[in-house]
């Protein structure tokens, strides 16, 4: 890896850290309000990222993210902490998957990885907490679709812009 | 949005109306009653039918609670509107007699580890 | 095209079945989930409900039957009504007719009793272990619903002393009731038990004495407390709280009416006569056998005398049920009632 790059790519990490953390300060959509639904801010960056590099520099700086924020806010290996894991992997490793077969827009991708993101906080809410957590699957379903839209949609306008989609293809 | 895109978001929209309406709806339990904000009563739904009288702003409020079920039998109030909103049952019911300020309501999180008598 | 998607999709079936297998074997063999274990039996008067939450279902099973052990133990030492074979209990100790002058007791009830007429004084006179014979009169009349003679009843106030010394308990055929604190005591051991071997969640529940551990998901467990006005067991208030002792004495389960006047099973030794100050009493702190102790006093005892004797002692709070319209906290009761 070049430096170039390295450096390009971490400071797409610094900026999906920074975006992870003002998501929090969101009324709401902050992911503790519901447990497992937010905004998903830093999965527009961490999209950019799959589109223009690979899934590999996705996956690299998803673990930052979580890494970084667990150091900075919440604390390594407490409870948000692997809930904000198992869901950033899960969403990942499904839009990576997703993006492969070539089937979908920008917006697809990024309704499943809001999807997945959600459902895998979800499940580890429900093994860490003991709880019940199928009413939050329902509205994990239902608000994916507006927040993943959201995201895809700036991302796509990223790509656009950049024009990084036009050169990769 | 491609077609496929299309497709995922009616896909998931449909897998979430499935699951509102297929989701075991939850019985209620216990059936809270309170007068001007004050818990007056609280009411174990696991009974049979009972019959329980309390006293809002208009008269007597008479109650029927059990089986997992509670309706507002007879009150004084100008239009009747809780006693003819007939039984409810699920977590989160609330039947509001506003004139006689009454509220009831139905939750089912009251799990209490146990009671001391 | 086709073939690629094809195995797009069956490399993520795989990897989710993976997921769901590994996580399924992951839940029962490796990270064994805390479960609920739970049994019931009668002693003491009263059923006793034990609920332990616990990974291992061995240790959790014969923990139970440890504890059914220990109540059976306590219920025979005290137990005034019946002999066990080498055990002096209240009822040998009551009933004895040899020739020896001090009888040797069990160490614990050597203990119980001692700590029983320690609590006289603070008390001023209103907790007393020596009536048991009034306690058995009143008994007799809640049965009968029908008033004690006043003469049965003054008869009562020659008593026995009770004189221990080293272990030993002097032969006058004292009839001492520990009704008011075996429950409590017996309840304290099995926490104590239970912590010992490693279980510190835990729901105990032994007729009105409710004892608690650390909650196994939760912040706190939540205890109702029952309406004493209430036929179908209403609760009027709740308290949430991990490692503590509820405790309610009270005179609505057992009692009879005449003429309007209520007559319940808790005995004022210094009128003779079932106490009336309030329905229902309920203490709440560390100790199960301090607040058994405590509760039947402040059941007793002036409700005013009783609050102020609450604030005085640490970490002890309380709540009376007068009536319907009136109900008393101390002071620091709040912090656990919750909402």
């Amino acid at each position: 890896m070049q430096i170039k790059e390295m450096t390009r790519l971490s400071m797409y990490a610094s900026l999906a850290v920074i975006l992870s953390i003002f998501e929090s300060f969101i009324p709401f959509l902050d992911g503790y309000t519901i447990p497992g639904i937010k905004l998903g801010l830093a999965n527009i960056v961490i999209l950019y990222v799959l589109y223009t590099y690979s899934f590999k520099e996705a996956l690299y700086i998803t673990l930052l993210k979580v890494g970084v924020v667990a150091i900075c806010r919440t604390g390594l290996f407490s409870y948000s902490f692997y809930f904000s894991l198992t869901g950033s992997l899960l969403s990942i490793i499904s839009m990576g998957l997703l993006k492969k077969t070539n089937l979908f827009s920008v917006l697809g991708v990024s309704i499943i990885g809001s999807l997945t993101h959600s459902l895998g906080q979800i499940l580890v809410a429900s093994v860490l907490l003991n709880m019940h957590l199928l009413q939050y699957i329902e509205l994990a379903l239902f608000l994916c679709i507006p927040t993943g839209l959201f995201t895809g949609y700036v991302s796509k306008q990223l790509l656009k812009n950049t024009n990084r989609l036009e050169k990769r293809k | 949005m491609n077609k496929a895109d299309k497709i995922v978001v009616l896909l998931l929209l449909g897998i979430g109306i499935l699951f509102f309406f297929l989701k075991p709806k939850k019985k209620s339990s216990y059936a809270e009653v309170y007068l001007k904000n004050e818990r007056i009563l609280t009411i174990d739904l696991h009974t049979e039918i009972r019959t329980y009288t309390v006293n809002g702003t208009l008269g007597k409020v008479i109650i029927e609670a059990g089986e997992g079920k509670i309706r507002v039998v007879e009150e004084n109030s100008p239009n009747h509107i809780c006693s003819k909103q007939g039984w409810v049952s699920q977590v989160d019911d609330t039947i509001i007699c506003l004139p006689n300020e009454i509220i009831i309501e139905l939750s089912g999180k009251e799990k209490l580890d146990t009671i001391v008598k | 095209m086709h073939e690629k998607i094809n195995k797009w999709l069956w490399t993520f079936c795989f990897v989710l079945f993976v997921l769901v297998m590994g996580y399924s074997i992951y839940t029962t063999y490796i990270k064994k989930q805390i479960k609920s274990y739970d049994t019931r039996f009668y002693y003491m008067d009263t059923y006793i409900y034990v609920n332990l939450y616990e990974k291992d279902k061995e240790k959790a099973e014969s923990a139970l039957k440890e504890v059914e052990k220990i109540y059976k133990k306590y219920h025979e030492l005290t137990d005034r009504y019946q002999s066990y074979p080498s055990i002096n209990n209240l009822y040998y100790i009551h009933n004895n007719e040899s020739e020896e002058e001090w009888i040797t007791l069990d160490e614990e009830l050597y203990q119980l009793i001692e700590i029983s007429l320690s609590y006289k004084e603070m008390s001023e006179g209103l907790f007393d272990i020596r009536f048991g014979n009034l306690t058995d009169i009143w008994k007799k009349a809640i049965e009968e619903e029908k008033l004690p003679d006043e003469e049965e009843l003054l008869s009562t106030k020659e008593y026995n002393d009770i004189l221990l010394e080293d272990g030993k308990i002097y032969n006058n055929h004292a009839n001492i009731d520990l009704g008011a604190v075996a429950k409590g005591y017996a309840t304290k051991k099995v926490g104590e038990y239970l912590k010992k071997i490693g279980i510190d969640k835990f729901v105990i529940n032994a007729g009105g004495n409710v004892l608690v551990g650390n909650h196994y998901g939760n912040e706190a467990y939540k205890i109702g407390i029952e309406d004493p006005t209430s036929k179908d067991g209403n609760i009027f208030a709740k308290v949430k709280a991990n490692n503590m002792a509820i405790v309610t004495s009270g005179g609505y389960q057992r009692f009879f009416e005449i003429d309007g006047k209520r007559y319940n099973h808790i005995i004022d030794p210094m009128t003779l006569y079932p106490s009336n100050h309030t329905l229902s009493v309920t203490v709440i702190t560390e100790d199960s056998l301090e607040a058994d102790i405590l509760s039947t006093i402040l059941f007793l005892m002036d409700i005013d005398k009783g609050r102020s004797l609450v604030e005085q002692l640490e970490n002890v709070e309380a709540i009376w049920y007068v009536s319907e319209e009136e109900q008393i906290v101390s002071t620091g009761f709040n912090e656990y009632l919750y909402e």
